[in-house]
């Protein structure tokens, strides 16, 4: 669920999730009445002293099942049809090229942000990754360094601030981006920066900086980033699958930081 | 010392062998590995090259719409259509349905694999959710109840002529579906038994061929010996919250963009395929995947039917409403609260003479024995060392399906449905010719 969001929208998401969610969504369990006690409350059955099996921190709850359905409905109603219209357009193999030239760009953010983390072996291994991919590869259409048995790792700023010692902060849904948290949000500000500052490079010419091509970089590499997840909104048809998603996408985070 | 363990293992995997004789022929040699009962149900198939190899077919999705009268709660907003999984023919032919397990959705991992299997050898093919399934109580579960056989029976039914009328709308497609035949594993397969009893008094279909694959004898025996299940976890049921954290870890670590997200069993069964936990986890695992199984079901029931379990009855909910407390009650109860606190009074309440053992009597292949005995077309494929039945349950089988009904000797619950011979088997069964 992860798209390239531009630093604009960031920045906008940023100051709206925080305005929302201070104001925001109440989460708390209305009733026509008193509340009528169920058979079953957590004071019957769970235990004190035992650890609840979720605890991922999430005080903007209501606002972030509001975004989780919205980006459901932006899924099913755009971004999906356009992820068919993109498969029919383009054949498999030029889907793969489009996605090997954005991994390598994903693999100069690593390189930086290994860099930021003190991890210089792996650093190494990027930076041959990215030249073999340049040169062999066709200038990052062909993924040659995966077929060198070239580790291919995936870093961010995120995890850069998760390795210097940043709590998550809040569990946040970003609007079509999906799950995320504070602390991850603030990351994609730094690597947006760096991913577009490359672009801009590739793509001016003595004319300048082209808002048209910049425009169909973005079209395709959010259509490439939908096309690689195969999640689909609402598809285990769970009430808890917003539970679910957190607990996967939460404890994932903090896999990958340990990493 | 290490790859002399390891082979010894192996070896010792392929030629392990039932220890049980019988009076019925069982089927061996038989080269599923797997010896243990709770890693096959885990692990499945492990070799690539001893899982059937089926040509890979493009499955496409329809909805129908809901089946039920009631207006579908806002917080189900998602839940409004019935979504079933196909797969035509070019031509004229027979059309299957495949019905899924506890929990499970149209697009259940074995349902594609059943699927797959019955397109190969001609059939057209279409995946069903299980009446226990979240989605389908919500759009289609007539009483929002789910587990009562005859009642889930009727509304897959329902289901089913919906799927027919859809697909055969077109005028040039009404000639496309020659008969029906019907499969379905686990709960399906239960399903699978009494939709076929309902067709014999009705006709819609005349089913020509049904294949049970590994059902429950009795589902309230079934369902609590998975409930029982959770309680192997090591440190005993009160440290169920940190093992499931430990599960929820290995699957974040084993997810993939290009995986889907699935709430029932495949979740976890998925990611500890390759590297399933020791012998003291293996049925604290399979009891923690069926948990969350009952608690979606659970919780859909309760919110449609405002019944009061976990939820409050006058509870307003709606899309902002956080639903977690609620979750970490029903993941903690588990199918036999359900069967005793809520299922049997909702029963009850509009039959009542009716007692616990009746109902539950009710939901087993027992009840509909002389059905089965006479229907010569439905056959049963099952294995001796299924972890959801209970000892000596497994003889029912050949005694009522005799030489319809064929007895794997290991394979635990579903853990050789894709192995070659199974498939092959399964196949045979719906072509009435040797694959």
């Amino acid at each position: 669920m992860n798209y390239p969001v531009r630093l604009k929208n960031i920045a906008l998401l940023c100051s709206l999730v925080l305005c929302l969610g201070l104001t925001g969504c109440s989460t708390k369990l209305k009733t026509d009445g008193p509340v009528e006690e169920p058979l079953f409350t957590p004071e019957r059955i769970i235990d004190p002293g035992v650890t609840p099996l979720s605890d991922v921190n999430d005080p903007w709850e209501g606002l972030n099942r509001r975004i989780y359905n919205f980006n459901a409905r932006a899924d099913r109603w755009v971004l999906l049809p356009a992820v068919r219209g993109y498969r029919f357009i383009f054949p498999s193999f030029a889907r793969t090229g489009i996605r090997n030239v954005f991994n390598t760009f994903r693999d100069v953010v690593t390189f930086a942000n290994q860099l930021l983390q003190f991890k210089p072996k792996q650093a190494g291994h990027t930076t041959v990754r990215v030249a073999a991919n340049l040169t062999f590869g066709l200038l990052g259409t062909i993924d040659a360094a995966t077929a060198m048995k070239l580790p291919q790792y995936q870093e961010d700023f995120g995890q850069t601030l998760g390795r210097w010692g940043v709590g998550t902060g809040p569990y946040v849904v970003l609007p079509l981006y999906g799950p995320s948290n504070l602390r991850d949000t603030v990351g994609l500000i730094p690597d947006t920066l760096l991913q577009n500052y490359l672009w801009d490079q590739l793509l001016s010419d003595d004319d300048g900086y082209s808002a048209e091509r910049n425009a169909v970089r973005v079209t395709l590499q959010t259509l490439d980033a939908r096309d690689r997840v195969a999640f689909q909104y609402h598809s285990t048809t769970s009430p808890f699958e917003y539970e679910l998603v957190r607990l996967l996408a939460a404890t994932k985070r903090q896999l990958d930081v340990e990493k | 010392m290490h790859r002399l363990l390891i082979s010894g293992v192996v070896a010792w995997l392929f030629f392990a062998l039932p220890a049980a004789a019988s009076d019925y022929p069982i089927v061996d040699p038989y080269g599923y590995p797997v010896a243990d009962p709770f890693a096959a149900t885990v692990v499945g198939v492990p070799v690539k090259q001893l899982r059937a190899d089926l040509p890979p077919v493009k499955f496409r999705t329809r909805y129908l719409p809901k089946t039920v009268e009631r207006e579908i709660p806002d917080v189900l907003w998602y839940n409004r259509r019935i979504p079933y999984l196909y797969a035509m023919q070019r031509k004229p032919a027979p059309l299957a349905f495949v019905i899924a397990g506890t929990g499970a959705g149209h697009n259940s991992t074995n349902n594609q694999l059943l699927m797959r299997a019955l397109h190969a050898v001609g059939y057209h093919v279409v995946g069903l959710a299980s009446p226990s399934q979240a989605g389908f109580i919500t759009a289609a579960g007539s009483t929002g109840v789910p587990g009562n056989l005859p009642i889930d029976a009727e509304d897959l039914y329902k289901v089913m002529q919906g799927v027919r009328d859809d697909l055969t709308r077109r005028k040039r497609d009404r000639d496309l579906i020659t008969g029906y035949g019907l499969t379905g594993y686990s709960l399906g397969a239960m399903h699978s038994a009494y939709v076929a009893k309902l067709d014999q008094e009705r006709g819609d279909f005349n089913f020509s061929k049904v294949m049970l694959i590994n059902p429950p004898l009795s589902l309230y025996s079934s369902v609590s010996r998975l409930d029982r299940m959770i309680e192997s976890v090591p440190g005993g049921i009160d440290n169920f919250p940190a093992f499931f954290q430990s599960l929820v870890a290995q699957v974040s670590a084993a997810y993939q963009e290009s995986d889907t997200v699935a709430f029932d069993e495949t979740l976890f069964f998925k990611a500890f395929a390759e590297n399933p936990p020791g012998p003291d986890r293996l049925a604290g695992l399979i009891g923690a995947a069926f948990r969350i199984s009952a608690s979606n079901l659970i919780a859909t029931s309760d919110i449609i039917t405002r019944f009061g379990f976990a939820i409050p009855a006058n509870a307003q909910l709606n899309r902002s409403t956080s639903l977690t407390a609620f979750s970490q009650i029903t993941v903690r109860t588990g199918f036999t609260d359900y069967y005793h606190e809520m299922y049997f009074p909702f029963y009850q309440r509009q039959e009542p003479s009716l007692t616990r053992e009746e109902l539950a009597e009710r939901q087993t292949l027992i009840a509909i024995q002389g059905f089965l005995r006479s229907a010569d077309y439905i056959g049963v494929h099952h294995n001796q060392d299924d972890v959801i039945l209970a000892p000596g349950e497994i003889e029912f089988f050949p005694e009522v399906f005799g030489e319809r009904a064929k007895i794997y000797p290991r394979g635990g619950h579903l853990g050789n449905i894709s192995y070659i011979e199974n498939i092959r088997d399964f196949q045979t069964f719906f072509t009435g010719v040797a694959q």
